[in-house]
Order: structure tokens, then C-alpha cells, then sequence
């Protein structure tokens, strides 16, 4: 049922103006039968516009995109056999809640006895067994987006195809939403595309996430590669939080990349993929939970507390190094833990393996 | 989105009927206007600056528009103002805001009739109050009575605009130490400054084509275009002549057009305040400018009542202001002598209604979700025969369908397609509007979840813009019942209609029967729209929830 899809250099241009503007820059991926895969990036880089294209909304500029083998580039929405599932729910708010599940079935004119079976099954996939007869407006908005799914899932399409379908709910509602999507898409083994702008939702719901920056991916791998081996500065910023340091490198690679940084040399982790120059000036990155405060010592790299915010199960530090650049620190909070208050100094402790070099 | 094959039939047709009777009748004209003997020449629009009479008509024309839409757009203010910005008992806001409707979908010469009745030669007012006789024929009668047509038309736009105010700024006015008096010069008034000029925009064009009004009250001492174009062809069968003058008359039309669409369009200051918790309570003006506002309000109400009774007693009398005996003989004769017409009529409308509300739905269907070449253009010719005066229109039909490779004067065909291509702007607009609240990921899902475009249209759209549907196939029957100015060129021994019969009775002086056909004709569109409405709840009762 399911099918792989293959993007072949995907291409989006609107004009507006006059002026061309290339919302989907020569995308190239493949995604495998059965794999749930996030589009991730903030609004405007793309992602929507290549789920449009993908659905058969929008017109790719160039490029192909294959379902398995068959081309579908030309062919028109309707006949794709995609699901797809809307930011804003989109149900037609004149008809129950059965007529909307129905609506797809009764389109490809399937038989009543059918159709009554396969509506109910999906309403209870969802969870919404005894809602038929309502109205779209009776139901809340977590109501309203699993029947937008339900709807979809009826059809039994080869790709579901979703649109920040959780950013209209509240925050609880969508963690317990996006493990119901997840279960759903693995019990049925969908092969799914899924956009947000929220790096929790695709870190915790993706099998890869495709990280989009400007009409161009920026990384496709998997959310533990992501977040540890961000292969560029945007992918390092956008997915949790960094620090980015300016270090010079030291010397060759080996097992590990020397590198040069507030007079002290660190041995850290690099793309294997990457060239690194002798002398060549490297960006440090490391996340902020990867750092602990100590007292001052001259061995370490060391900085005066400018802020610190207590967030319940952290605290959070702004330290700024003695050349004014600010580095945040993520301490765990336990109970009679060593704190420091403002204007105090400290050193920063940090393990080189912790720490990803990437070519400036 | 793929091309539909449906699509491009779909438009074909739609291009081809607006070539047919937006555009080519529009080319038609110009070409008679502009080219004598198969050259350019302007000499038709010097003559009539040259001769003195056309010549006052251009002012006149002007000026009675211009004095018609100060007084309306300040009437249409003043009841807006007291039925949206006043606290004032529910039923009073019912009839403040039921009365001005009545002169909006009557028939053209009703407050003509009346005015004539109650205040021309043996009109009891005077005589009620003492006053000496006066002659209401000329600019004073005239402008009275396109004043009383018109301000309706004010009056509904700057209602929409005033409730959509947001109560909070004035209060925000107020407790920055404004007056109340001054809150409403310095934040009211010119918040409700687009919606003004809008209004007195609309007020100008429609004064400006105003055909009927004049035909009865403005007499020969003040002529205006619409009537000169209209004698000029009846009367000395000079179609040039009228060509030219209805001419002059579209030149200020489409100024006021194009204003309107583009510079008013741009301008709208509603939309700014956005969201804003719950709505503050209206606040008082203070009792000498409300009392003020509801004594005009009451006034002019009184007197359009006044008017209404008049048309009806009117018919109901032997001969007014001679014999005040009852009688029932002038409906005898609407109903055996006016049969033909009121048949005719009726025949009409009932065609128009359901061609123009598939032509308005598909047009401004397509106008506003389809995506081709020409898209501007086709949304621009679908409202052009509305925005012209209806003497243009009814000119070039003439002209374009008199003689030349189709001819269809004397036919069915002729009126029923001059009322749906110039009444259909109202069906195209709402249809528009109601698409525009509609999101389009409504019909993309249905795409998805494959369904046909065509099946998207029937099964998704359709059901959700029928109230704008319908709401413009009520303005196309009650225009189709009740217009003239368009189609008095248009009519023939085979086809007559119900307003041209009651032009005939008011030129004979015989107002009582005048006066039943009014009564008549409003009582079938009353009944009419009714029965729209009826039929709509009955078809679609979700939505009277």
C-alpha cells in the first residue's frame, strides 16, 4: 500500500512583481516505504511549498517526483492517492462528521456496506468511535484534527502528507497528538512527510528530519545525528540551542581535531567529510547543556556571570568570556547544588568530545 | 493547480457572453460616437457644447449629483449614525432601519408619483399647511425625490462602517480627556471618512444615471443627460446624437468607478484595529446632538411613509384632488388593460433570475479562485455594464443590436440579457466576498481526498457561498421587476414591461393608475423576495441555525 517517494531535483520559483523568488531551490531526496520523515526549518524556508508540491497543489518550476516508480510530477491531485492533513483542520464545516470521513470513499465510489465499515474503523483508529453525527463546529480543535486524519486514513493512501498539523493545539494536546500520530503511522506502516517548525515535533517524531534553510536542505539524518553532529552552523543553531566559539585549528586530525581556543588546545570531535587546514580558523560548536560552572581557576576557560534564570528543572547562565562574547550554560538543578550569583566568576568546564569543529 | 479541461470550456463561454453583451455593444458606442462616415472625428461632442440646451444638460447633471449626494451621504449618516452609534428601544432600530429600505427596492418613479401628488399642482401639502403653491417641477422636485431614492444606499454603507468601529478607541478618546462632542469630530468622523466617500461616490453615479426621477419631476426647464440621450433618440431618432451624450455621461461614471475600486479600496481604515476583547457598551453623544439625529431620522421616515400611503390611497381614489371616492375601477384596469404587461414582466424576471445567478456564481467564482490570463480583465468587463449609467447600456444595445450581424431588438433575449450582464454585479460581488471568508484549503482537501474539481465546486463550494447565491438572485429579480432606464430602449409590442407601462399612465396624467401599477409591482416583489427567501431555508435549513 505504502510507497517510497523520490524528489529529483525539486524546484519552486514565484514570481512576484517581477521578481523571481525560489522557495524549493533544487531539492534532491529519498525517502523510504514505511519512514516518517519531518521537514524542519523556519517559516518561509520552503517546507510547505514542498509538501504542496508533493500533494499535487503546486506545480514544481523543474524537477520530478516520483511515488516508487511512477512519475506523478504531471498528474493532478485528485488522482495521486495522497492523504493529506491541514494546518486549520479544513473540514467541511456543512457536513457531519461522517460525511466528512465518507467524503473521499463516496468519491471513488465505493459500496454504502463499505463505506459505513470503513468510516467507523477509522473513527475508532482515532479514538472517536461515537461522533458521527456531530458537526465539525461541535467538536474542540484536538476533536476536529483527529478526524481530519481519520478522514485521511480511510482512504488507505500510499503517502500521508501533513502540514504542522498540531501547531492549533495546545501544548499538552500535541504531545499526546504527535505519539497518536506516531502510533497510528507505525501501526499502518505509512510512509509519511510531516512539516513543523517545532524541533521537539521532529525530534521526537521523526525516523529522519530533512532541515530546510532558505529553499534549500541543509541536512537530512536521523534526530540523533542531528543533534550531535550538526554539519552546519544553521543546523546547529536551529536544532536545541549552541554556543558557537571561533577556534583556530591546531593541528592535523587524527582521532580527533586539535584546536586552539581561549589559550587553551582542545581535542575535538569533526566531520570526517570536511578538509580542516593547519592554522584555518574553525567553528566551535557545543550545546549548553554540555557545560558545568566550577570556581575560578586559571586552567580553565573562565568568565564572569551576567545573568542567571532558574526554569524549574535548570538554571540557566549567561557567562561572558573575557572578550565579551556570551556563552549560555545548562546545569541540571538539584537540590544543594553549588549556584553562582551575578557578577561572580567562574570557570566553564567542558568535555572536548563534546565539542564539533566545523570548517569556517 | 493542473488545468481542468472543464476550466477552459468554462471560460470560453463566459468570455464569449461577455464579449457579446459587455464589450461589443461598449465598442459599438464609442465607434458611433468617434468615427462619422468611417473617419475619426470628434464633431459630435463639440455640437453638443456648442448648442446651449445640451450644454445646460452636462451641468445640470452634474450639479443634481452633486447635490443629491451631499444631502444623501449626510442623511445616510445620520440615520446610520442613530441606528448603529445610539442606544435607542429595539423595535425603533427596526424601523429606523426598515423605512430607508423601502425606497431601495421599489420601483423607480414611486417617489415620483407621490411627490408629484403630495406636493405638484393640486398636492394637498401645501393646501394642508397653508403654504402657498409652488412648483415642484425643476431642480427642487427632482433632487427631493433622487435625494429620498438614493440615501438608502448611504445609509447601508456607513452602517457596515460605523458598527465596525471599535467602541474601545472612542472610550480610548474619552479617557485621554476628548469631549464627547469632540471624540466624534476627531475619531469617529474620520474613521468613517473611507466609508464616506465611498458612499457619496455611489450616491454620485447613481444620481448621475438616474433616468426616471427626472423624466417626471425635471421638466423642460431643467434638462439632464440621461433624459436628452433619451429624447434625442426617441424623439428626433438621432442615435448619434444620444450616442454622444450618453458618452459624456460614462466619462464621469468611470472616474467614479475606478475611485471607488482603487482609491477607496486601498484606504479602508476598519481593518486596523483588529482583535479587541469583548465590546465595550456604546456610549451617548450627549441629548442635544442625539435628539437632533432622532428628530431628522423620525422626520424623514414619517415622510417616506407619507409618500408609500399616498401611492396607495392614490390608486385606491377616483380622481385625486378632485373626487376622494373610493374606488377599486384603476386595479380593474392594471389587471385587464396592464395583464400583458405584468405577465411579461413576471416572464422576464423569472429567466433572468436563474441565468444570472449561474452567470454571477460562475464569474465570481472563477474571478476569485482560478488562476489565467485575463483574470483582471474578465472581472472588470463582468461589473462594466453595472458601473455605466443604464442609458449608456441601453444606447449601445441599441446600437449593437439593431442592425449590424446580430440583430435581436424586439426579442425576449434582448432584455433578459441587458438585466443579467448589468444586475449580475451584485450576485458577483457577494459571491466574491463569501469566497474570500471561505479558506482554500477547504477545496484542497476535498482535492485530496479525490474528489473532481467540478465535484469540489458542487459538493463544497456551491453549498457554502449560497446565501451570497441567493442574496444576489434576490437583487436580480427585484432590478429585472423594477428598472427602466436600461431597457425602456429595449421594449417593443411583443415585450412590455410593468415600469414603461407606468412611465405611459405618468406621461397621460393618469396618476391613479400610475399609482396601481406601483402598488402592484411592489406587492409582486415583496412577495417575490419572500418566496426566494422561503426557498432558500426550505432547501438549505442548516443554515437559518
Amino acid at each position: 500500500m505504502s510507497v517510497g517517494i523520490s524528489l529529483e531535483h525539486l524546484t519552486k520559483i514565484f514570481v512576484k512583481d517581477n521578481n523571481e523568488f525560489r522557495a524549493v531551490n533544487d531539492v534532491s531526496i529519498t525517502v523510504n516505504k514505511g519512514e516518517l520523515v519531518t521537514f524542519l526549518g523556519p517559516s518561509g524556508c520552503g517546507k510547505t511549498t514542498m509538501l504542496r508540491m508533493i500533494a499535487g497543489f503546486e506545480t514544481p518550476s523543474a524537477g520530478r517526483i516520483l511515488f516508487e516508480d511512477r512519475d506523478v510530477t504531471e498528474i493532478m491531485v485528485n488522482k495521486r492517492d495522497i492523504g493529506f492533513v491541514f494546518q486549520n483542520y479544513a473540514l467541511f464545516p456543512h457536513m457531519t462528521i461522517f460525511d466528512n470521513v465518507a467524503y473521499g470513499l463516496r468519491a471513488r465510489k465505493q459500496d454504502r456496506s463499505v463505506i459505513n465499515k470503513k468510516v467507523a474503523q477509522s473513527l475508532e483508529l482515532v479514538g472517536l468511535p461515537n461522533i458521527a453525527d456531530r458537526y465539525p463546529n461541535q467538536l474542540s480543535g484536538g476533536e476536529q484534527q483527529r478526524v481530519a486524519l481519520s478522514r485521511v486514513l480511510a482512504l488507505e493512501p500510499q503517502v500521508l502528507l501533513m502540514d504542522e498539523p498540531l501547531s492549533n493545539l495546545d501544548a499538552k494536546l500535541r504531545i499526546q497528538m504527535r505519539i497518536e500520530i506516531r502510533r497510528i503511522q507505525k501501526h499502518l506502516g505509512l510512509t509519511c512527510l510531516y512539516v513543523t517548525h517545532d524541533q521537539k515535533e521532529a525530534l521526537t517524531l521523526a525516523d529522519r528530519i530533512v532541515v530546510m534553510h532558505k529553499g534549500r536542505v541543509e541536512q537530512v539524518d536521523t534526530p540523533f545525528e542531528l543533534y550531535a553532529n550538526p554539519t552546519t552552523l544553521f543546523v546547529a543553531d536551529f536544532i536545541g540551542q549552541a554556543n558557537v566559539l571561533r577556534g583556530v585549528v591546531a593541528d592535523a586530525p587524527v582521532t580527533h581535531l586539535p584546536v586552539f581556543c581561549y589559550g587553551h588546545t582542545y581535542p575535538v570531535r569533526f566531520l570526517p567529510d570536511r578538509t580542516y587546514i593547519k592554522g584555518g580558523d574553525v567553528s566551535l560548536v557545543v550545546r549548553p547543556e554540555s557545560l558545568r560552572l566550577g570556581s575560578i581557576t586559571e586552567e580553565l576557560l573562565f568568565g564572569t556571570v551576567q545573568l542567571r534564570t532558574f526554569v524549574g528543572d535548570r538554571l540557566e547562565y549567561e557567562v561572558s568570556l573575557p572578550d565579551g562574547n556570551v556563552i549560555h550554560v545548562e546545569e541540571p538543578y538539584m537540590v544543594g547544588m553549588p549556584m553562582y550569583s551575578e557578577g561572580e566568576r567562574v570557570s566553564v568546564i567542558v568535555s572536548p568530545a563534546d565539542i564539533v569543529a566545523l570548517p569556517a | 493547480m493542473r488545468r481542468d479541461p472543464a476550466l477552459t470550456s468554462a471560460l470560453a463561454a463566459l468570455w464569449l457572453s461577455l464579449g457579446l453583451f459587455v464589450l461589443y455593444p461598449f465598442v459599438r458606442l464609442l465607434q458611433v460616437t468617434f468615427f462619422a462616415d468611417g473617419y475619426f472625428s470628434v464633431a459630435s461632442l463639440t455640437r453638443i457644447f456648442t448648442n446651449w440646451y445640451d450644454r445646460a444638460s452636462v451641468f445640470n447633471s452634474l450639479y443634481l449629483a452633486l447635490a443629491v449626494s451631499l444631502a444623501g451621504v449626510l442623511l445616510g449618516f445620520i440615520f446610520a449614525f442613530s441606528v448603529t452609534r445610539m442606544n435607542l428601544p429595539r423595535p425603533i432600530k427596526w424601523l429606523l432601519s426598515a423605512i430607508p429600505i423601502l425606497p431601495l427596492i421599489s420601483p423607480p418613479f414611486t417617489s415620483s408619483i407621490a411627490i408629484t401628488l403630495a406636493l405638484g399642482p393640486n398636492g394637498m401639502f401645501f393646501r394642508w399647511f397653508g403654504l402657498p403653491q409652488f412648483n415642484i417641477y425643476g431642480f427642487w422636485g427632482t433632487w427631493l425625490s433622487e435625494t429620498l431614492t438614493v440615501f438608502p444606499v448611504a445609509f447601508l454603507t456607513l452602517s457596515a462602517v460605523l458598527s465596525a468601529i471599535d467602541p474601545n478607541l472612542e472610550d480610548a478618546s474619552l479617557s485621554l480627556g476628548r469631549s464627547r462632542l469632540g471624540t466624534f469630530a476627531s475619531v469617529t468622523v474620520p474613521l468613517t471618512t473611507p466609508g464616506l466617500a465611498n458612499a457619496f461616490l455611489l450616491l454620485f453615479a447613481s444620481s448621475l444615471a438616474d433616468f426616471a426621477t427626472p423624466l417626471v419631476l425635471a421638466g423642460h426647464a431643467f434638462p439632464v443627460l440621461p433624459t436628452q440621450a433619451y429624447l434625442q433618440i426617441t424623439g428626433l431618432h438621432d442615435l448619434r446624437g444620444g450616442a454622444s451624450l450618453s458618452f459624456i455621461l460614462l466619462v464621469p461614471a468611470l472616474i467614479v468607478y475606478f475611485l471607488q475600486r482603487y482609491w477607496i479600496g486601498e484606504k479602508s481604515y476598519v481593518t486596523i484595529t483588529g482583535k479587541s476583547g469583548p465590546r465595550a457598551g456604546i456610549r451617548s453623544l450627549g441629548w442635544a446632538p442625539e435628539t437632533f439625529f432622532l428628530t431628522v431620522c423620525c422626520l424623514v421616515s414619517a415622510f417616506i411613509l407619507f409618500l408609500y400611503s399616498i401611492i396607495f390611497l392614490g390608486s385606491l381614489v377616483k380622481v385625486w384632488g378632485v373626487n376622494y371616492s373610493l374606488t377599486l375601477e384603476h386595479y380593474n384596469y392594471v389587471f385587464d388593460r396592464g395583464m400583458k404587461a405584468i405577465q411579461d414582466t413576471l416572464m422576464i424576471a423569472c429567466v433572468v433570475t436563474p441565468i444570472g445567478a449561474i452567470l454571477g456564481t460562475a464569474l465570481g467564482y472563477l474571478t476569485s479562485r482560478a488562476r489565467f490570463p485575463g483574470r483582471r480583465f474578465m472581472e472588470f468587463a463582468s461589473l462594466l455594464n453595472y458601473a455605466l449609467p443604464g442609458t449608456v447600456v441601453g444606447i449601445s444595445y441599441v446600437i449593437a443590436f439593431n442592425t449590424g450581424p446580430i440583430v435581436l431588438t424586439g426579442t425576449m433575449a434582448i432584455l433578459v440579457s441587458a438585466y443579467v450582464f448589468r444586475y449580475d454585479a451584485t450576485g458577483i460581488r457577494s459571491t466574491v466576498a463569501s469566497l474570500q471568508q471561505i479558506n482554500p484549503s477547504l477545496e484542497e482537501a476535498s482535492l485530496s481526498l479525490g474528489e473532481s474539481a467540478f465535484g469540489t465546486f458542487r459538493k463544497i463550494t456551491l453549498p457554502l457561498i449560497i446565501p451570497a447565491v441567493t442574496a444576489g438572485m434576490k437583487f436580480l429579480f427585484i432590478r429585472a421587476m423594477t428598472a427602466i432606464s436600461a431597457t425602456i430602449f429595449l421594449v417593443s409590442v411583443h415585450w412590455t414591461l410593468l415600469t414603461t407601462r407606468i412611465l405611459e399612465c405618468m406621461t397621460e396624467l393618469q396618476f391613479a393608475q400610475a399609482s396601481a401599477f406601483s402598488v402592484v409591482l411592489i406587492l409582486i416583489v415583496f412577495a417575490a423576495s419572500g418566496f426566494i427567501s422561503l426557498a432558500f431555508r426550505l432547501a438549505y435549513p442548516r443554515y437559518s441555525r
